[in-house]
């Protein structure tokens, strides 16, 4: 046992010794048998939260560490891409991503959808296709139909809109020395941030995706009780191990979970190797959120009834409650509705699940529910954000009710997939029971204000907590509904959120000089760019992006521009952000972007929103941080900047942050510290020349991405002063005015 | 130049803009004044309903801050109203007032069942246990004013 990991189990054991001692307390003193209806189903759904809460912790006692093996060369591996009804464009993306993996493979198409057109264009992306007549066994079928015509030792699989990054099998098969090792599961990371599932905040620089503690936190730790399960896609199998139990199990229609439960029933090892790999698209709507949501839930209860953990041969201990918790935290939808409708229906009815709300339960309520909040945050590591996953509570719910009643009722599954389209318009339907639960708390709490008002019930406090409660729930619902029927004025693609340095120049305008921007967003069709002088609009821009090694040249449009009204006073006429469409960009330099997108962006990306850190760690680190001893504030603005080397442009790049004495910038080269630098700096005032030694430089992306941190020594007038090494205080002020001005960012 | 690519870039960047969406009922959801003129009908139907539902506790507390005598007839339309139903914990306090309107309305045996109502339903409660001794015992039914002070002291002394 690590120590470090003692203070999280402290609050465990802490929290759940709290929880036990309100329930006795619960069932001891406070049942109303004026209302046992209410009284026992609220105490239904606090004994099913203790039980949860109970599994959850269990399966986040410890993340097992892992490091990833030396690759071991000369293996034969084959990767399968299971696909169905998938947009070309989006297969493509994965398709190149897996073939450009550098251990040696070949790559499958396995198309179920039987499409003459893929299997031409398969060829073309260096993939081999493979379908079938009958469609039997959904994907499962689909992959034990490969598993049969082609015969590498180890298989891969992805699902058809996962993107591979180069290294995915580097970082994941030398696991495989270990011959018990059946499965090596990587997370699921998804790159369309707008989608529904996700929260971001660019101003803190955090994201908040509901799969996010499953993936970082629970399966890391479920690994350390060896159940960690392969998830359906970015995994990687032992062949051996597969023919052992006859092949990707059939059966269910989550043939992922249920396939890992006969592989450990047969004494195989599972592994998670916790380092973002791939990414996929996440589901864009409500809808199709939905009908995973529905897919996932009714296919693991239903393992109750095929394979159930708790009785199956050959399982650990461990184990079985790990692969418990996974069904019976499906089951959640039933106490969650009784916590939502429950404070509404004491208002309405009158009838109190609770003997009386006097001082003796309301401390030790109130004791409980800190414990609780806090002791679920603090042992969560920084990956449970309440707030948050009660809303998604709020809108799943009653999912989770139907895929229970589903399999209560036995009728038969069918294996659906998830659309990744376009984004589509909230449908209705699916906020029907966020839309009542939000009309019966609201109603709920009129009714028990117009009790108190006309004194038909002078019990203020089971009324307020009542009200109190009846708001929570109320406002989750409301702020749900509000999210899910925003307007979505989104693109058909998602644009990859990261800056990276343009140069731009208008060939119809004689006297146009070229400039550098820098973008806020890209995609293989366009960019948002942020430029210091103005651009025409509906006329033809050249373009060079700075992508690593790269300069991609190409003529775009601007199709919109940014408001005034986004801008503040001071950059009025000096700083511009348009929307610009790539003109004919060829296959290859959309491939192009893409691959830099997938390898360079995403990772940045992460690492730079993805820190997770606990609420309280958080605090500690505000206080100790660095940067409040800066004297002079680094702001986080994004400008391109370009070093030179002998008096040559030698790397374009865009800042991370800057002050008047220094700045940081992302690398895709290492550069040695100590280093002196000779650096020009575009600002929406005009060009800052300098010179400046390199102080810090850390790797932050493996092999790809370096942070660098600048410490001027002089400012220059400008270019030919670069060499002449002369001091000038103008620029200095100039930049020191600019840097006063600016609030925050740039963009 | 700038100055003129601006002015022109102003001049075409509405007609450039995404397209606005038609009303669909999404939108329609989202809209202020359907949200508003729906609340305002749904919290109206919710307080009718709440008069009909409490017509008797909202007549009982007009009664019980009215200063003057209370309307006989109304009184005893409210107690026939109230004695048929089984009051719970949390109708104690209504009954209360009751007993209180008709004490008021000279109405005291009426009163007294209405506290017997009361103490059946919390025979924990001294203050009304007292006051139901004294009306008792006001009325001249001193066998069952006696019980009500022997618990009275049992409970003191105890």
């Amino acid at each position: 046992m690590k120590v470090r990991h003692i203070p999280y189990q402290a609050a465990i054991i802490i929290t759940l010794g709290v929880y036990l001692y309100y329930l006795i307390y619960r069932i001891r003193y406070t049942i109303n048998p004026e209302s046992l209806i209410l009284s026992l189903s609220f105490l239904y759904a606090e004994a099913h939260g203790f039980l949860a809460l109970f599994l959850f912790f269990f399966q986040i006692w410890q993340p097992a560490a892992r490091k990833a093996p030396p690759p071991n060369f000369g293996l034969s591996v084959d990767v399968y891409i299971p696909t169905y009804n998938e947009d070309i464009s989006i297969l493509r993306k994965t398709a190149l991503g897996c073939v450009n993996m550098r251990y040696p493979h070949t790559t499958y198409i396995l198309d179920d959808g039987n499409r003459p057109e893929l299997a031409k264009i398969a060829e073309s992306w260096g993939c081999k296709y493979i379908t079938r007549q009958e469609r039997k066994d959904a994907k499962a079928g689909n992959l034990n139909n490969a598993l049969r015509s082609t015969n590498a030792d180890y298989v891969v699989i992805f699902d058809a809109d996962f993107v591979p990054q180069p290294n995915f099998l580097d970082k994941t098969i030398g696991y495989f020395r270990d011959p018990k090792v059946a499965f090596v599961q990587t997370p699921h990371n998804y790159y369309n941030v707008d989608s529904f599932q996700f929260r971001i905040n660019k101003k803190k620089e955090q994201f908040w995706n509901e799969q996010d503690i499953f993936y970082k936190l629970m399966m890391p730790c479920r690994d350390y009780w060896n159940s960690t399960f392969f998830t359906g896609s970015a995994a990687v199998f032992r062949r051996q191990a597969l023919e052992d139990i006859g092949g990707i199990a059939t059966g269910n229609i989550t043939e992922d979970i249920n396939t890992t439960i006969l592989l450990y029933s047969r004494g195989w090892k599972g592994i998670y190797h916790n380092e973002v790999l791939s990414n996929g698209l996440a589901a864009k709507d409500l809808k199709n959120y939905h009908t995973q949501l529905l897919r996932w839930a009714e296919g693991n209860i239903g393992l109750l009834f095929v394979n159930n953990p708790l009785f199956i041969k050959g399982l650990t201990f461990s184990q079985r409650v790990c692969f418990f918790a996974v069904i019976f935290g499906w089951l959640i939808g039933f106490p969650k509705l009784i916590y939502f409708i429950l404070p509404p229906i004491m208002l309405l009815s009158g009838g109190y699940p609770i003997g009386s709300f006097d001082f003796c339960f309301i401390w030790r309520y109130a004791m409980f529910l800190g414990v609780i909040l806090i002791g679920f945050k603090f042992a969560c590591r920084g990956y449970g954000k309440i707030r948050y996953d009660e809303s998604y509570l709020m809108m799943n719910f009653f999912i989770f009710i139907k895929a229970a009643l589903k399999n209560i009722l036995r009728m038969r599954s069918v294996f659906k997939v998830t659309g990744k389209g376009l984004q589509a318009s909230a449908n209705l339907v699916e906020i029907i029971p966020q839309s009542l639960v939000c009309l019966i708390c609201f109603g709920g709490i009129a009714w028990g204000w117009l009790k108190l008002y006309y004194g038909v019930s002078p019990d203020f406090m089971g009324i307020g907590v009542a009200i109190f409660w009846s708001f929570v729930n109320g406002f989750l619902a409301i702020s749900g509904i509000e999210l899910v029927t925003r307007p979505y004025f989104k693109r058909k693609e998602f644009r990859f959120v990261g800056a990276i340095p343009v140069r731009y120049s208008i060939p119809s305008v004689s006297d146009s000089i070229s400039n550098v921007g820098v973008s806020r967003d890209l995609n293989e069709h366009g960019i948002s760019l942020v430029t210091f002088s103005p651009l025409p609009m509906d006329k033809k821009i050249s373009l060079s992006l700075y992508l690593n090694e790269n300069i991609l040249s190409c003529n775009a449009t601007a199709l919109y521009t940014a408001h005034e009204g986004n801008m503040p006073n001071y950059l009025h006429n000096k700083m511009f952000i348009y929307g610009l469409k790539f003109e004919d960009l060829s296959r290859d330099e959309m491939d192009l972007i893409n691959r830099y997108c997938f390898d360079t962006i995403i990772p940045r990306f992460l690492q730079k929103f993805g820190k997770k850190s606990s609420v309280f760690l958080k605090i500690f680190y505000k206080f100790c941080n660095h940067e409040r001893f800066r004297k002079h504030v680094r702001k986080k603005i994004t400008i391109p900047l370009i070093i030179y080397n002998n008096g040559k442009p030698f790397l374009t790049a865009v800042t991370n942050d800057i002050s008047v004495v220094g700045l940081s910038f992302t690398s895709y080269v290492p550069l040695e510290s100590g280093t002196i630098l000779s650096m020009e700096i575009f600002t929406p005032f005009g060009k800052c020349f300098v010179e400046g030694e390199i102080k810090q430089m850390r790797e932050i992306v493996a092999e790809n991405s370096y942070f660098v941190g600048i410490k001027f020594s002089h400012f220059f007038r400008n270019q030919e002063y670069v060499c002449s090494m002369s001091v000038r205080k103008d620029d200095k002020e100039s930049l020191e005015r600019w840097l006063k001005i600016v609030a925050t960012g740039n963009n | 130049m700038q100055r003129e690519i601006i002015k022109e870039n102003y001049a075409k960047k509405d007609a450039n803009r995404f397209e606005t969406l038609p009303m669909n009922s999404t939108k329609l959801i989202r809209s202020k004044w359907f949200i508003a003129t729906f609340f305002f009908f749904y919290f109206g139907i919710l307080w009718g309903f709440f008069q009909w539902v409490y017509k008797s506790e909202i007549l009982l507390r007009s009664l019980y801050k009215s200063n003057g005598p209370p309307d006989s007839d109304q009184v005893v339309m409210l107690y026939n109203s109230m004695m048929k139903k089984v009051p719970g914990r949390q109708d104690v306090n209504a009954y209360y007032r009751l007993g209180k309107i008709l004490t008021k309305a000279e109405k005291r045996k009426e009163a007294i069942k209405v506290l017997d109502k009361i103490i059946k339903t919390t025979p924990e409660n001294q203050r009304i246990r007292l006051w139901l001794a004294i009306e008792l015992y006001n009325q001249q039914r001193y066998r069952e004013a006696e019980k009500h002070f022997v618990i009275l002291l049992r409970n003191k002394t105890g």
